[in-house]
């Protein structure tokens, strides 16, 4: 009997983690969207070869890069980042980066470094002055939207043609809270993505 | 009852071979069993009848996913989760004597966990990073394999980290080793080393190709974050000198040889790094690298000092005996190490020689023991030897046709021979 009470306490443990782990990510990414503070991210076209990825479109964001500084000239490919961002219109415009978490008042990202203008390290050596030239490339966590496996070809293919014409207005909005982004939605000139490709 | 054997039961009657009473109890018992199997057949027709209904009612929630909010999403998320804890319960408390039911809840419990968390990921369209789902969803399954007994969550488990090394260490170039896979390797020892006490199974020999073969991918993954990688070829063909040992000791040894996932392992990857040091281009790659001291110096060390511990072990055991050529093999790679830093030459010579002993050692021992498979196996050993020459240094195409021919000759001369003998002991 005292091992039967050990074994239904193990799994009821087992059964809380199971059920906690997901609680937990929903928990979170609703705090986000709740309360966090909501930007827009122009988008911009993915390469055309790149294949259909099955169940999402694959977000590629135009305002992917920061001018390098002395922290971040030594960063590689992968590296963590904090890229601060500021509100231009309601549209987000990546302000500065830096290696630690900035403080709660600042709305920023953690991202990951995709490469650092190697001109940056050659330039910086010689002494010359152009970091303000010079960048470094981010990959944002949030590239990934979410919809039905029958429309998302059909969706990514409005998604690069709305983002090759030059007028037309793409962005995903994305919420944003202590360093996380969730993507709330994909707009083409308005219009929800799911929305424009019943049209 | 069918009718055919209603008149035979008549035809017995009339003749008088069996009386009523014995008639009456064949018809009833035949009745009996029938009943049984029809309802069997129920139980299947039901089971086939609720999974179809299931995947029905799934697809129906994939057609509607798009239309459904967050809040019915996260429902419909957690729904295999919750039913596959139900049943897991179920199996546990209830049917705690039937292994099959305990192994069929635990194995869909684990890709329920799988399911959900990305259902979840799906609804918010959390990109993520694949080595951390890999990671979550065997840590939370790997409580089952223990819980439930279940063999299946434990070679899913295996696979699972498997998966999680490859990614975590292969594909991102971090500053630092991750050596996370090891830890979730060891949590499943205990279960690993049960099965190894209790008698035979086909799970025990599953798990004995499942182990190896994991330890063998996620070992290069070592290497990766280092410039200096020659010692990687040693530090793999020790791992498989460790492997074969491991495969001669009393745990592995029994049962049948296609269980022996370690001895098998062992061999046939002790042979291929041979093979790789037989030619000259890896002594010319690795014997150029400056010595550099970083983990992967500390576990060739490792396996090194492991595969001379357990040779020491099987020949105080007496499983090997002095004349088992390949038992020597990690010896022979650890000498052409400083030997490969001045002329490289000498490792390749070596190595072509020590397989050209191994292949006649194994056609020797095939031989005396009357087995044509040994002895076809050691030509294999000189057979792929000379392929690989064939490709490698350059010989006339008349000495090279010439050998070809000497092997397949060889191959059917002593199959011949060896068919004649056993011809002449059977009469």
């Amino acid at each position: 009997m005292k091992s039967k009470s050990i074994l239904l306490i193990a799994f009821i443990l087992v059964v809380i983690a199971q059920l906690l782990v997901p609680i937990q990510m929903i928990r979170n990414q609703e705090d986000i969207l709740t309360t966090g503070k909501i930007l827009k991210f122009k988008t911009a076209p993915i390469d055309p070869y790149d294949a259909f990825r099955g169940k999402f479109i694959y977000l590629d964001f135009a305002d992917d890069k920061i001018p390098v500084n002395d922290d971040t000239r030594k960063l590689k490919y992968n590296d963590d980042i904090y890229v601060i961002f500021r509100d231009s219109s309601g549209y987000a415009l990546p302000l500065s980066a830096s290696l630690s978490e900035p403080n709660s008042s600042s709305v920023y990202i953690k991202a990951k470094v995709n490469y650092v203008d190697s001109r940056a390290i050659i330039k910086i050596n010689k002494s010359i002055n152009h970091r303000d030239k010079l960048h470094v490339y981010i990959d944002y966590p949030f590239n990934r939207f979410y919809m039905n496996e029958y429309k998302a070809p059909e969706a990514e293919k409005a998604y690069n043609s709305a983002n090759r014409n030059l007028e037309g207005n793409v962005y995903a909005e994305v919420a944003i809270k202590n360093g996380v982004g969730v993507v709330r939605n994909v707009f083409i000139d308005g219009i929800s993505i799911k929305d424009y490709v019943n049209k | 009852m069918s009718d055919k054997l209603q008149d035979n039961l008549k035809e017995l009657l009339e003749n008088k071979v069996i009386s009523e009473e014995v008639a009456s109890a064949i018809s009833a018992y035949y009745k009996k069993t029938e009943n049984s199997g029809s309802s069997k057949l129920f139980v299947v027709f039901g089971i086939i009848g609720a999974i179809v209904a299931s995947l029905g009612i799934i697809l129906v929630f994939a057609h509607n996913w798009d239309g459904m909010s967050r809040f019915s999403k996260c429902i419909v998320s957690f729904l295999p989760l919750i039913v596959g804890q139900l049943f897991c319960g179920y199996a546990l408390f209830r049917k705690s004597d039937s292994p099959a039911w305990k192994e069929s809840s635990a194995s869909f419990l684990l890709f329920a966990v799988g399911a959900t968390i990305s259902l979840v990921a799906q609804t918010y369209n959390i990109a993520g990073d694949f080595a951390g789902f890999m990671f979550t969803w065997m840590l939370l399954c790997l409580p089952l394999v223990y819980l439930m007994k279940s063999n299946i969550v434990s070679l899913l488990y295996i696979a699972g980290i498997t998966v999680y090394g490859v990614n975590t260490n292969y594909f991102f170039n971090s500053s630092s080793y991750d050596f996370t896979y090891w830890i979730l390797l060891l949590g499943i020892m205990p279960h690993y080393y049960r099965l190894l006490k209790a008698e035979a199974t086909n799970f025990r020999a599953i798990h004995n190709w499942f182990v190896p073969t994991s330890i063998a991918i996620c070992l290069g993954s070592i290497s990766c974050n280092h410039s200096n990688n020659d010692l990687l070829y040693y530090s793999y063909a020790f791992l498989f000198s460790c492997f074969y040992f491991m495969g001669k000791t009393g745990f592995f040894e029994q049962g049948k040889s296609l269980a022996n996932g370690f001895s098998i392992i062992g061999k046939l990857g002790g042979l291929f790094m041979l093979y790789l040091g037989s030619f000259k281009f890896l002594w010319q790659d690795i014997g150029n690298e400056y010595f550099d001291f970083s983990m992967l110096t500390f576990v060739s060390a490792i396996l090194f000092l492991s595969a001379i511990a357990l040779l020491y072990y099987n020949r105080k055991s007496k499983v090997l005996a002095v004349n088992e050529i390949f038992q020597y093999s990690f010896l022979i790679i650890g000498l052409c190490y400083p030997l490969s830093k001045g002329v490289g030459l000498i490792p390749v010579f070596i190595c072509n020689i020590y397989l050209l002993f191994i292949g006649i050692r194994e056609i020797q021992k095939g031989n005396e023991e009357n087995s044509i498979a040994r002895l076809n196996f050691g030509v294999l050993i000189i057979a792929i030897l000379i392929f690989c020459r064939f490709f490698d240094t350059e010989m006339s195409f008349i000495i090279r046709g010439m050998l070809f021919i000497m092997v397949g000759a060889g191959f059917f001369g002593l199959n011949y021979y060896l068919l004649k003998n056993k011809k002449q002991d059977e009469k």
